[in-house]
């Protein structure tokens, strides 16, 4: 376009041209120098108007994605509690409390002989926020004695709940939000001595910091100093890359100073707090010293003293070279380099710093904060959160997400799963590591799992069987085929006789289908209950065939399962695959009374700004009558007293009735025991990742586990009252007929009312005479069968 | 043209400080807010034309209705076998509950339960809060949960008669006049 002009003019007139032309140029040259300068300064303008509105939405908008943060069940201590000194401590350890002399600060305990005193943290729960708190925790006898607050006696006490997991991608920034007011002033202190003296009187940039940093890395041949102030560190961070250009220093200087125009100090220094980088566990970003704090020393920020925060300040200047775990040396040096800083500054008196320089660094124990403590757990979490959230809110909204789970009772179950395999495979000579095991644990009438166990490494997120150990569930199924029964009480009771005998189901475009029984025996007319406890697979596959496979697939639907199920005849016998959490699902019905109830892992959810989002209460519904459920439950009962549990000789908690079925496969391949006993249902499965067989019955396998985990719970004996229909009736169980005190094997059993039978039995019916023969023959023969 | 731009770009690049600086948020559009406690929402065909009280919100103190004499009537006490923790958890809910904090109560009373499950009269207590929510199947199912679990007739008629009371807003005559049979009968 320049050259265009000139050409077309000399066309025009050719002589007065050359003069004009060369006053032309010049004229032309001054204005191709004033456009391209506006033209420089438009695009500079409007890069900078580019970059102010980059600014404003990152600062304004969704600042960082923050992942959901999972929290374990609060502790309720009240009197009465199954409790000792060590599991309260070991509780407020976790929580990141302080053992002191005197508990004189929130975050501490102190012990006493039996008590502990405790200063609990303040704490925003579902329903209502709760102060920070002084008071006794007395004991007795492994149990809560007594609960003393300032103003007398406690009813009752919620510490806080633990945060135990984080809904987030594999490689993930994590940090805890805190306001600037939350922030110890000590920090904020000591944070200006090291990294911006001059920060409440620059304008984001700090030219004799600037000009003091140039000269050091002048002297030093080589960059010692940054001279970057706070607000030009937190632009770093938040809005460039980590190039060391001097044009991205002019452009961080440039929206350094934007930043100040639009923001006050106090926004951009909170800002900066949850900004900040602090280190690296694994895929995890530590970010803010709020999360810092919990990172490395456990506890909250606010009761961070003096040498922890000038710790996690002196770590801003590089996480990794000056990491407290790994290089504890240089972490200290470079605190009390911190700490002489604000002595210099008067910031601090010379007995403070003297005082914190004596200071251990104090950092927790590497594992303290795992990125999750129970990945198993957290799964089924995740598993129920994702129905009712969308992933992205899950992975940046900062949601508190309130869990069932009970660290108390999931290290039992934890620690029974690996204790118990090791000992199986000693016992059976198996190699270590072979067998596998999950457990699943639920409140029995409100569906809260507290304990889920996936494996024998339960820090290792791997394969969570519990949740996707998908196994033929065997003789766990059969109360399903009872309960169809027993709903029938004019055809069946629990004296009913079944036939334990050959049998044989033609099948179209299959082989016939021959059930035996596990010790490869026939047992003839057995009594219902009997074939229960005992388990026998052809009386039970003859009785479904009786009710209807149909029938019995409308129970277990009632019960909970919700998987495609086949209406084969095999169905009667638990050839169907189940996770053990549905099984426990299955089982919740029974142990919660016939009441369904869907399992639980989450109580409540909350915002980031800690208003409650979702709540998950509890609701029943009552699937099964009282009458047929009682029958059912006495039969089960059965199992563990005279049936395929009867190997259960522990007595739980002092003879808390048990309720249980054991379930073994094929040639041993899955070991499963599900019961319920006091308020706990717990589900329990052993096999072998390769399905290869054990060895182990449902018994010899699961139930041990079971017990290990059941005896150690706060098992209060229930107290179902016998339903008003149902009556006691004394039964012959040999004939099934109505017995008296003359028959020697007569029992009581209960009875749906007009369902007992009306016929006596034999020993029963005979004449008055032949009765007292009867007894005298009972009596001489009992007399030599005594062992 | 090129003068009048300038001052035009600077005035642009201030105009965020014409509106002073804005608290930043992370709430824009943020997940949705649930509650698995209310009933679905749709609703049971009313046979007899009246209509069901409303569900007073949370934060209502002292909302007052009408209800039928079963759930009118105190509800019956927790027994004083009961821990000092449980009938501290109770008494909490029977305030929330009269001041209209439902949720509230619920939450206590789910507390007392996770203590003592099997109290009945925490159950009964628990079915008067989901009938005062207007939860009425949730009502009927947990009396009947708390009925399964006491022999004790006061208590009983109690269940019975909240029962009945609930079949009676869901319609169901038929049901309510069994209920009511049950209750009178002890």
């Amino acid at each position: 376009m320049p050259k265009r002009r000139p050409r077309s003019s000399s066309r025009a007139k050719q002589r007065p041209a050359a003069r004009r032309t060369r006053r032309g140029s010049a004229s032309w040259l001054r204005w191709a120098v004033s456009r391209t300068l506006v033209l420089s300064l438009v695009s500079f303008l409007a890069y900078v108007v580019y970059l102010d509105i980059t600014i404003r939405n990152r600062f304004e908008g969704e600042r960082w994605p923050v992942p959901a943060h999972v929290y374990t069940r609060p502790l309720e201590l009240y009197q009465g509690l199954r409790l000792d000194r060590t599991r309260l401590v070991g509780e407020l350890d976790e929580l990141g409390y302080r053992r002191r002399d005197r508990a004189e600060q929130t975050g501490s305990y102190a012990l006493g002989k039996d008590r502990v005193d405790v200063y609990a943290r303040p704490f925003v729960f579902w329903d209502t926020p709760r102060a920070a708190q002084r008071f006794t925790v007395s004991f007795e006898a492994g149990r809560v004695r007594g609960l003393a607050g300032r103003g007398g006696q406690l009813g009752l006490v919620r510490l806080e709940p633990r945060l135990f997991g984080s809904v987030s991608p594999a490689r993930h920034e994590d940090r805890h939000l805190v306001s600037l007011d939350r922030v110890p002033k000590h920090l904020i202190a000591a944070l200006l001595a090291v990294e911006d003296r001059q920060f409440f009187q620059h304008h984001g940039i700090d030219p004799r910091g600037l000009a003091r940093a140039l000269w050091a890395n002048l002297t030093a041949g080589e960059v010692v100093q940054g001279g970057s102030t706070v607000t030009q560190q937190l632009v770093k961070n938040f809005y460039l890359n980590a190039e060391r250009t001097v044009r991205r220093k002019l452009v961080e200087m440039l929206m350094a100073t934007l930043l100040e125009i639009h923001y006050e100090k106090r926004e951009i220094l909170e800002a900066y707090v949850n900004e900040v980088y602090l280190g690296q566990a694994g895929h995890r970003a530590i970010h803010g010293f709020g999360l810092g704090s919990v990172f490395y020393f456990g506890r909250p920020l606010a009761e961070l003293n003096l040498p922890e925060t000038a710790m996690l300040v002196g770590l801003v200047k590089g996480p990794s070279h000056y990491h407290p775990r790994r290089h504890p040396q240089r972490a200290r040096q470079r605190r009390d380099l911190v700490l002489a800083q604000m002595l210099e500054l008067g910031l601090i008196d010379e007995s403070a710093a003297q005082r914190a320089t004596r200071a251990t660094l104090g950092v927790a124990e590497a594992g303290a904060q795992p990125a999750t403590a129970y990945p198993a757990f957290l799964d089924f979490v995740r598993l129920q959160l994702r129905r009712d959230y969308r992933e992205r809110d899950l992975r940046a909204e900062g949601l508190r997400v309130f869990t069932t789970l009970d660290p108390l009772v999931q290290q039992v179950a934890e620690t029974a799963v690996r204790t118990r395999l090791a000992a199986l495979e000693r016992a059976r000579q198996l190699a270590p590591g072979q067998l596998e095991a999950a457990a699943v644990v639920v409140r029995r009438d409100s569906g809260e799992v507290v304990a889920l166990v996936g494996g024998r490494q339960p820090g290792f997120a791997g394969f969570n069987r519990a949740l996707d150990a998908r196994r033929p569930v065997g003789s766990l199924i059969k109360p399903a085929v009872y309960l169809a029964a027993l709903e029938q009480p004019r055809r069946f009771t629990l004296a009913t006789l079944l036939e334990d005998t050959p049998l044989r189901v033609e099948q179209r475009g299959s082989p016939a289908w021959t059930p035996s029984n596990y010790d490869r025996r026939f047992h003839g007319p057995t009594p219902l209950i009997h074939a229960l406890a005992r388990s026998y697979n052809v009386a039970t596959a003859r009785l479904g065939l009786e009710v209807g496979v149909d029938r019995v697939i409308g129970v277990l639907r009632r019960l909970g399962v919700d998987r495609e199920l086949q209406p084969l005849p095999s169905l009667l016998l638990g050839a169907v695959d189940m996770a053990p959490v549905e099984v426990a699902q299955l089982y919740l019905t029974l142990a919660g009374n016939g009441f369904r109830t869907p399992l639980r892992s989450i109580s409540s959810v909350l915002s980031q700004a800690e208003q409650p989002l979702a709540r998950y209460p509890l609701s029943v519904e009552q699937v099964v009558e009282p009458g047929p459920m009682a029958l059912l439950d006495y039969a089960l009962q059965e199992v563990v007293r005279t049936g395929t549990g009867r190997t259960l000789t522990r007595r739980l908690n002092g003879g808390v009735p048990v309720s249980g079925k054991t379930g073994t496969t094929d040639d041993f391949r899955d070991s499963w025991f599900a019961g319920y006993a006091g308020d706990y249902l717990t589900v329990v499965w052993v096999g072998r990742d390769d399905n290869q067989p054990t060895g182990l019955s449902g018994a010899a396998g699961a139930m041990t586990i079971w017990t290990e985990i059941m005896d150690r719970l706060d098992l209060q004996a229930s107290a179902t009252p016998r339903p008003a229909d149902i009556e006691q009736v004394l039964i012959d169980l040999e004939t099934g007929g109505l017995a008296d005190t003359g028959c020697r094997d007569a029992v009581l059993l209960p009875f749906i009312a007009g369902s007992a039978p009306s016929r006596p039995a034999p020993c029963a019916a005979a004449p008055a005479a032949s009765k007292v023969r009867g007894r005298l023959r009972n009596w001489i023969k009992r007399l030599f069968d005594r062992p | 043209m090129t003068r009048c731009l300038i001052p035009l770009l600077v005035l642009a690049m201030f105009t965020g400080c014409a509106t002073g600086p804005r608290a930043p948020t992370l709430e824009r559009g943020g997940p949705p807010v649930i509650d698995r406690s209310q009933p679905p929402p749709a609703a049971v065909p009313r046979v007899d034309g009246r209509t069901p009280p409303p569900t007073a919100p949370e934060s209502s103190p002292g909302a007052k209705r009408r209800l039928p004499a079963g759930v009118e009537s105190p509800p019956p006490p927790v027994s004083v076998l009961a821990k000092p923790a449980v009938i501290n958890l109770a008494r909490a809910a029977d305030q929330a509950s009269a001041e209209g904090r439902y949720a509230t109560a619920a939450s206590s009373l789910e507390r007392a339960l996770r203590i003592e499950p099997h109290n009945a009269s925490l159950w009964h207590k628990l079915a008067r809060v989901r009938y005062q929510q207007a939860q009425y199947d949730q009502a009927v199912q947990l009396a009947s949960k708390a009925n399964t679990l006491t022999r004790q007739s006061l208590l009983r008629t109690a269940n019975w008669q909240l029962i009945a009371d609930a079949y009676d807003r869901l319609g169901d005559e038929g049901k309510a006049r069994a209920a009511r049979a049950q209750a009178l009968d002890r």
